[in-house]
């Protein structure tokens, strides 16, 4: 296995829109709480920015867990078809795989191990910024940036990291500092499954494909 | 082989203090070295009867902080090189600097050569942020193990270890050369005895900056600068 650093033709600043959540920590078990908590901070920060909020699961998701990803805040979900992955090198793959056809500004998840090692990897693999371990986000929507704040100095420094130019822009928060979602039944949204043709990963375009 | 130890220092918790405008942090000790990242060092002296060859200790670090890479050298490894960059190593690693600087001299001490390289797995209270071992697997192209409790010989080209995987553990067959990040609580580190703690402080230590390892800096300032700090304030007690 060579060097794959550059590996991925990176666009542009201006060409990374939504805001993506993995979610990893629940395999068949329903939205985990983090999992929520995430979406519903992804959703606020999205409302100010005017972009959109993507839920991409590592395991095949059953509809009701879609719908309560869709509940919680995203626009969209997509879910593998194939079981879940598990190791770090699999996780990349996929997140990679996701990154470069949705081209998210930011991709947050929460602070599991395996998912640092994953983002970090991909973090390297694209050169972009990844802030691990955060406890709290910070959006500027007239900046249009995203802080997210991490505690140094054994907790008594609270320090806002922000990326002023890289895209995206990958960090883990610990759901638990976020505060609790309120869930909306009623919300719409899309399921996107991507699809392996020929050895080669593309996803399936979902209906009314946006133009933001 | 070559068993590559990660260390770094980290600034010592109960010896601070903070300015009320928060622009300047006092450390009143020397900085230690992370405790996570001794059982990195414990691992790759576990690991070097079954595998052969030998320990080196790699360290990014600033000048003042040069000498937390001597208790490593105490508990047994064979060498210790010590990248000195203080820009770097006094910065966010948020932005792949210190992967970019460490993965040129893991490239530059192992060469083409099988090598492990085992690191901690960082963690923010500590002051890592728990990156730099899979980003410098990316560099480089090697194969990364995370939570790694255990490691053993699979055959003359191989590591067959026991990692973690999300929902538990696996046991995974990994091509050298690969990095490990061993899981803290698997490897208790060994306390070096007064005679080796002398000796390390006699021992040669290699100095690596900037040039020596071939880097370009505007590339190393690129990383740099693709983090930034917004905003400080101190926690509410």
């Amino acid at each position: 296995m060579g060097p794959s650093t550059c590996s991925i033709p990176v666009p542009a600043k201006d060409q990374w829109r939504d805001i993506a959540v993995v979610i990893a920590a629940d395999s068949g078990g329903g939205l985990g709480d983090g999992e929520a908590r995430l979406l519903a901070a992804a959703r606020t920060i999205a409302d100010q920015f005017g972009c959109y909020v993507w839920a991409v699961s590592l395991d095949p998701l059953s509809e009701a867990t879609a719908r309560a990803a869709i509940g919680n805040g995203a626009d969209a979900v997509e879910a593998p078809s194939a079981p879940g992955v598990g190791g770090v090198e699999e996780i990349t793959d996929r997140l990679a795989a996701f990154t470069t056809s949705r081209r998210p500004e930011s991709v947050l998840g929460a602070p599991e191990p395996i998912l640092h090692a994953a983002l970090a990897r991909l973090a390297e693999r694209i050169q972009a910024p990844f802030v691990a371990g955060g406890i709290a986000l910070v959006e500027d929507p007239s900046a249009r940036t995203l802080s997210v704040r991490v505690a140094g100095y054994g907790g008594r420094l609270l320090t806002d990291l922000v990326s002023p130019t890289a895209r995206p822009f990958f960090a883990t928060v610990a759901p638990e500092s976020l505060p609790p979602p309120f869930p909306n039944p009623g919300r719409e949204g899309e399921m996107v499954f991507p699809v392996e043709i020929a050895g080669q990963k593309v996803s399936t375009i979902p209906p009314g494909e946006r133009q933001n | 082989m070559h068993l590559i130890a990660l260390v770094k220092p980290v600034p010592d918790l109960a010896n601070l203090s903070i300015s009320r405008g928060q622009q300047a942090i006092f450390e009143k000790s020397k900085r230690l070295l992370n405790p996570a990242d001794e059982s990195a060092v414990e691992a790759a002296l576990l690991w070097r009867a079954a595998l052969g060859g030998a320990v080196t200790v790699l360290a990014l670090v600033s000048e003042r902080d040069i000498e937390v890479i001597r208790k490593p050298l105490a508990m047994g490894a064979e060498a210790a090189v010590a990248v000195v960059e203080t820009s770097v190593a006094d910065a966010l690693s948020g932005g792949g600097a210190p992967a970019l600087l460490l993965s040129a001299a893991i490239r530059k001490i192992a060469g083409a050569g099988p090598a492990v390289i085992c690191c901690g797995p960082g963690g923010r209270p500590g002051g890592g942020s728990a990156q730099t071992g899979p980003r410098i697997a990316e560099a480089l192209g090697w194969p990364c193990a995370v939570g790694v409790t255990s490691a053993a010989v699979a055959d003359d080209s191989g590591l067959e270890v026991r990692e973690r995987v999300r929902g538990g553990e696996r046991t995974r067959r990994m091509t050298l050369p690969a990095v490990c990040v061993v899981d803290p609580a698997a490897f208790k580190p060994r306390a070096a005895n007064a005679l080796a703690i002398m000796k390390a402080v006699k021992r040669p230590v290699t100095r690596w900056t900037l040039g020596d390892l071939g880097l370009d800096p505007a590339a190393v300032e690129q990383r740099l600068a693709a983090l930034a700090v917004s905003g400080r304030q101190l926690a509410e007690e």
